[in-house]
């Protein structure tokens, strides 16, 4: 079942209705190989966001390899087969760029920003990546030191750095959510060839990427590159066997492959591997092979789980966690309006009663982590000096249960309203966010339009949807409390 | 069938994909045209200035009103601006807070005030009540009693905190280094200067402070020139006041020489270090895009910049290293910033040192450059995207005093630069011989950095940017110091015998020579004691008395020969008092019955020996005498004068202890003052020789 690309050229273009006003117009369509291509275009500024996102993150480690979606990040800027080491950063930077990555227990998420006449540069850039990205054991080393930098600068040299990595690993047991983004610099140290190359195969293909665009582009002329550069990428087995054919001696490839190694000599003199190999593996299938996802299910909380940690701290700290919906659940909306009542702004309740009124803490914030799978919300506050936990977390108890009885009121509602549309206004102002957010929509939520019709989601939302998933979620019966404390001077590392 | 043909179509019109050469770099399209709208000013008759941005691409509108002074100095109230900044959403005459933090989130709109500023933006459906809120705050905030407590207990938590960062310790360092105490820049808030902070000091600040003549309202967004003067007219065009104080300071001149700064972090695994440069550079200057280019070649942010590709890509020894200018109207400084594993701080110093000496001594190469402009073109277009850009542009043409077209010559002037006006700026503006280099983190590795510091002693500040005084508390009281040091210098076994074997001591003749360091020549120092009170002093060159200081108890001063500068000073009053409270052999002795006031501050660790640590001042210096914890010895003293406001220091070691008389006299002294010391051994004392009074006169 193979379609054309005149098909999908012609297809898959879904430009939205333009009855509402300042709507996000976008096109998007699929290419043969599985890639998902999505294109916004606004000419005001000549610049261009070009992004993929991978559909891979912590979540898709092995247990004895944690930290490896990230880690795997940072080699992805290492080079190409037409990309020095070192020379990927250079490219994007002298012509004008930026460029960066981020990793999350869902996705990988790599960008460039370019002067808009440089948009060609960025297309070949990201498929060089994806298509046969090279890292040399320089390059590994490097990074691998690298990363533990980052680790320390982020997280260990941070007031309450640790705290992340503590609760998700007291909230989860079963799914992979347990470990961090971050996770064991000694599983790093322990990653071996044959990790890369699997890592790469399982993930790195098009059919697990959204390519994202954003600027002043025309749409056509942009279709035309991607055409050029990622259409041609072949997809399943081919593909692999493509990388086979860069990677391996070509006795190897012989071997793995049944060919003679003669013909595929031959074949590399004449030709370059991405045209070579059309013809050497004419008859490895080019199916598109799924990408694997966790299917653990987490069982519910089954009380109340506390630790406390003593870090380099001034001020003790106190984070409860709870239990969250999927962030693609209806649930989820109710969630966050609850949490814009609770710390969104300064007449936010737990600032007015916490920090303002009874003075316990220096600060509050509560927020939901926005994950794919069922994930955690955390509520933290900094005590104010000479205030004990335990007098703090009463304090936001006791605001978190007037959530749970009482109805907020009809003023607090349409606030919270009017804060989702301004939010939604500011998010949407550059090109780079609006090329995250397209990619977003449509990894996580299957509706890339959900960009345009999102307040809508939020208006659904009742006072008493709010009020029900205060009660089930966040309950004071199931969740974890991490209590910091300052550590004593006789208690620093030896 | 028709399929076919559309796909041969197709493929005919963009070139069959299996073809592409993947080893070509693609070329740049034609590069686009960038457009800089000039923004919309006009003047009100109460001396503001409104600069309005227009942009309807999104329906939000922010305003921001910002003060035409800058920052005073606040000495020991540091840190009371910031604290009003933090006040002044407290609530007004006709709002309380509660009301008003309500109004603002119930628009969705944002918030924010600062020392010199009040900024809010939210859709512009709410553009009437956005404006009308910022001018109820600017005419009638009322700074309620119990949100100044509420504040004044948050901000000590915040201090509080402030001691487990290593980046805001490391930049109060900076700041207090680069700018000094004398300068608003370099004045942080402590708990002291906090505790002295009243709610009559803020109220006076933010009236005098916040007033319209030279304030500039900036307004970005979805709205036009005629609404928003429609919408000035009744709220903040009826503000009035008078025009704002201010002042200008003098950014501290450049030390001599390196110096290491150790901020302690209790249990750090990673050192924030910093290092820093002053610059004598204003905005606008011809040389400023030259200087920011040649930054960014340095560490300007780039992965490519040589401080990120040396420091993370070659030896990994952090996350990132960069380096940037700050130039402002206030005072400038170059600074390199990053987090480096403790193992590895000294090595990242010396890779930050050398890059940055590097550049001074060696051109750059013109790929380099290209890649500077590239990146720095590229960053001013995408900072374009943001409407609030446009506004900065105007705002800063006004404060700054630029050429009305700044900023549309600034792609033009990036593209002009040339290597050798890169060299230029490394070399004469990076002075990297005399560095700060302010390093955040484990107190283990502080010894590690002694290697960079010129005078090889490393300084402590504590985290909001002043000198540690690194006393430990005495086990002792000071009179228990002076007793035991009296009895330890005279050998003797109590106060009796020592007074008795020093009143048997007349007069004292004592021959010295003097080295200075690195100098060929050495001088001769003569100095003469008398009972009751006279002294003197003579340094001899070949034989000729240089300069000579006398003193009998009544009158005394100084005298150099003409070939020394031909001066003559007499004493004043005052220092003829002070001067007779502490002279003698032992002036310790006296120090009660004269009157001197001594402090014992603590016990201090220099050069791996514990002191007691005795201040004593008169009018114009403060003396510190260290006696040793162990033998009681008086082994070091400094000293720091100030004359017509110039501050000099100097301090004295004393070593091989020689019994004279029954007691013991220094045998070798090493003076420091300034960057001069000068080694000084004793040749003789002599004891009860008869001195001839001329030389303690005139």
């Amino acid at each position: 079942m193979r379609k054309t690309a005149a098909m999908l050229l012609f297809s898959g273009v879904s430009t939205l209705s333009l009855a509402q006003e300042k709507e996000i117009k976008f096109t998007e369509y699929d290419l043969d190989n599985g890639m998902h291509v999505i294109l916004h275009q606004d000419n005001s500024n000549p610049i261009v966001a070009v992004s993929i996102m991978y559909h891979v993150g912590s979540k898709n480690e092995n247990p004895e390899r944690t930290g490896f979606a990230h880690f795997f990040e940072h080699l992805m800027f290492e080079g190409s087969q037409n990309i020095d080491r070192g020379e990927f950063s250079r490219l994007v930077e002298m012509n004008g760029g930026v460029l960066n990555a981020n990793t999350s227990q869902d996705r990988t998420y790599y960008y460039e920003i370019l002067p808009s006449n440089q948009l060609e540069l960025g297309l070949w850039l990201e498929s060089e990546r994806l298509l046969h990205a090279k890292v040399d054991s320089v390059g590994i080393e490097t990074q691998r030191e690298v990363v533990k930098e980052e680790k320390r600068q982020r997280i260990d040299n941070q007031p309450y750095g640790s705290f992340m990595a503590k609760a998700f690993s007291m909230m989860f047991k079963e799914h992979p959510y347990q470990w961090t983004p971050i996770g064991s610099m000694e599983h790093l140290d322990a990653a071996q060839e044959e990790d890369y190359i699997n890592f790469y195969k399982t993930f790195y293909v098009p059919n697990n990427a959204t390519l994202s665009i954003a600027g002043d582009i025309s749409i056509e002329e942009t279709k035309i590159l991607i055409e050029k550069y990622f259409a041609s990428i072949p997809s399943g087995e081919k593909l692999n066997a493509y990388r086979d054919l860069v990677n391996l001696p070509a006795n190897e490839v012989a071997e793995k492959y049944n060919l003679k190694e003669k013909k595929i000599k031959k074949a590399l003199a004449k030709t370059p591997a991405e045209v070579a190999y059309k013809k050497l593996f004419k008859n490895v299938s080019e199916t598109q092979i799924p990408i694997p996802q966790p299917t653990q299910v987490e069982a519910p909380l089954s009380g109340v789980f506390t630790d406390t940690v003593y870090d380099n701290i001034q001020l003790p700290a106190l984070f409860a966690c709870y239990r969250m919906p999927a962030q693609n659940s209806p649930d989820f909306y109710s969630v966050q309006m609850m949490n814009e009542i609770l710390s969104g702004g300064s007449s936010s309740r737990l600032n007015k009663s916490v920090v303002e009124k009874d003075q316990l803490a220096m600060t509050m914030f509560s927020f939901p982590f926005p994950l794919e799978h069922p994930g955690m919300a955390l509520i933290l506050g900094i005590a104010n000096s000479g205030v004990s936990l335990d007098k703090l977390q009463q304090g936001m108890d006791k605001e978190v249960a007037r959530l749970q009885t009482e109805l907020i009121s009809d003023a607090e509602y349409e606030k919270i309203q009017n804060s989702f549309e301004s939010n939604f206004y500011s998010s949407n102002s550059t090109m780079s966010g609006i090329a995250e957010a397209l990619a977003n929509n449509y990894v996580y939520f299957g509706n890339t339009n959900l960009i345009n019709n999102e307040l809508e989601k939020y208006k659904k939302v009742t006072k008493e949807d709010i009020r029900q998933a205060a009660i089930k979620y966040f309950s004071p019966e199931r969740r974890i409390l991490l209590y910091y404390l300052p550590k004593e001077n006789n208690e620093e590392e030896k | 069938m028709k399929n076919i043909i559309l796909y041969t179509f197709i493929m005919a019109t963009f070139g069959l994909h299996a073809q592409i050469d993947r080893s070509v770099r693609p070329q740049a399209a034609k590069a686009p045209a960038v457009n800089i709208p000039d923004s919309e000013i006009f003047d009100l008759d109460n001396g503001m200035t409104v600069i309005l941005s227009k942009n309807d691409k999104i329906p939000r509108v922010s305003f921001n009103l910002v003060m035409g002074t800058d920052p005073m100095l606040e000495g020991e109230k540091s840190g009371l601006a910031d604290f009003a900044g933090s006040m002044i959403l407290s609530g007004t005459k006709n709002l309380s807070k509660d009301e008003l933090d309500f109004k603002i989130d119930y628009m969705g709109a944002n918030i924010s005030a600062s020392s010199s500023s009040i900024y809010v933006s939210g859709l512009s459906k709410y553009d009437n009540d956005l404006i009308a809120i910022l001018a109820e705050i600017v005419k009638n905030a009322n700074f309620p009693e119990s949100e100044f407590d509420r504040i004044k207990k948050q901000s000590a938590s915040a201090l509080s905190m402030t001691k487990s960062d290593a980046n805001t310790m490391a930049s109060n360092i900076t700041n207090s280094v680069i700018f000094g105490k004398k300068h608003p820049r370099g004045e942080s808030m402590t708990e002291e200067t906090l505790e002295a902070i009243t709610l009559d000091d803020v109220k006076n600040y933010f009236h005098s402070k916040f007033t319209p003549r030279n304030s500039y309202l900036v307004v970005v967004g979805d709205i036009d020139a005629s609404r928003l003067q429609e919408l000035i007219k009744n709220t903040l065009g009826n503000w009035t006041g008078k025009v704002a104080e201010s002042s200008k300071y003098v950014v501290k001149p450049n030390q001599k020489g390196s110096r290491v700064i150790f901020g302690k972090k209790a249990g750090a695994v990673q050192s924030v270090i910093q290092v820093a440069i002053p610059l004598n550079i204003t905005p606008g200057h011809p040389d400023e895009i030259k200087v920011k280019l040649m930054n960014q070649i340095l560490g300007g942010g780039t992965f490519e910049a040589r401080l990120m590709q040396n420091l993370r890509e070659d030896k990994a020894y952090t996350y990132g290293c960069y380096s940037g200018v700050s130039i402002a109207r206030t005072g400038s400084y170059f600074y390199t910033s990053g987090s480096f594993r403790n193992e590895v701080t000294d090595s990242a110093v010396t890779q930050i040192l050398s890059e940055i000496r590097t550049i001074t001594e060696n051109p750059v190469t013109e790929e380099e450059l290209q890649l500077a402009k590239a990146s720095m073109s590229g960053s001013f277009v995408r900072a374009l995207e943001r409407p609030q850009t446009i506004a900065d542009f105007a705002l800063s043409i006004f404060r700054n005093k630029l050429d009305k077209d700044y900023y549309k010559n600034y792609l033009k002037m990036i593209e002009e630069t040339t290597v050798s006006d890169i060299n230029k700026m490394a070399e004469s503006y990076l002075d990297y011989e005399n560095a700060y280099i302010i390093v955040v983190g484990n107190e283990k590795i502080a010894e590690n950095l002694l290697p960079f510091d010129q005078d090889g002693k490393i300084e402590y500040y504590d985290a909001f940017g002043n000198p540690e005084t690194g006393f430990k508390k005495a086990d002792i009281s000071a009179e228990k110091v002076i007793e035991n040091y009296i009895l330890a210098v005279t050998q003797s076994k109590t106060r009796k015998e020592a007074e008795q074997k020093i009143g048997k001591i007349k007069s004292m003749t004592q021959v010295m020579t003097a080295t200075p360091s690195g100098a060929p020549v050495s001088f001769d120092m003569y100095t003469y004691l008398k009972t009751p009170s006279s002294e003197a002093m003579e340094i001899l060159f070949n034989g000729q008395v240089m300069q000579r200081t006398f003193f009998n108890g009544k009158a005394g001063g100084m005298e150099s020969s003409p070939m020394a500068g031909g001066q003559s000073i007499e004493y004043s009053d005052e220092e003829v008092a002070e001067k007779k409270k502490t002279i003698g052999l032992i002036p310790e002795v006296n120090y009660s019955k004269n009157g001197v006031k001594f402090n014992l501050l603590g016990i201090k660790k220099e050069m791996g020996k514990d002191y007691y640590v005795i201040e004593t001042s008169t009018s114009n210096s403060v003396t510190q005498d260290y006696y040793s914890v162990s033998t009681f010895q008086k082994e070091r003293s400094s000293s720091v004068t100030t004359v017509d406001g110039e501050t000099s220091s100097s301090s004295m070691e004393y070593r091989k202890f020689n019994e004279v008389n029954g007691i013991l006299f220094p045998h070798e002294l090493s003076q420091m003052a300034g960057s001069m010391s000068l080694l000084v051994e004793v040749k003789s004392i002599e004891i009860n020789k008869s001195i001839d009074d001329k030389k303690f006169v005139k």
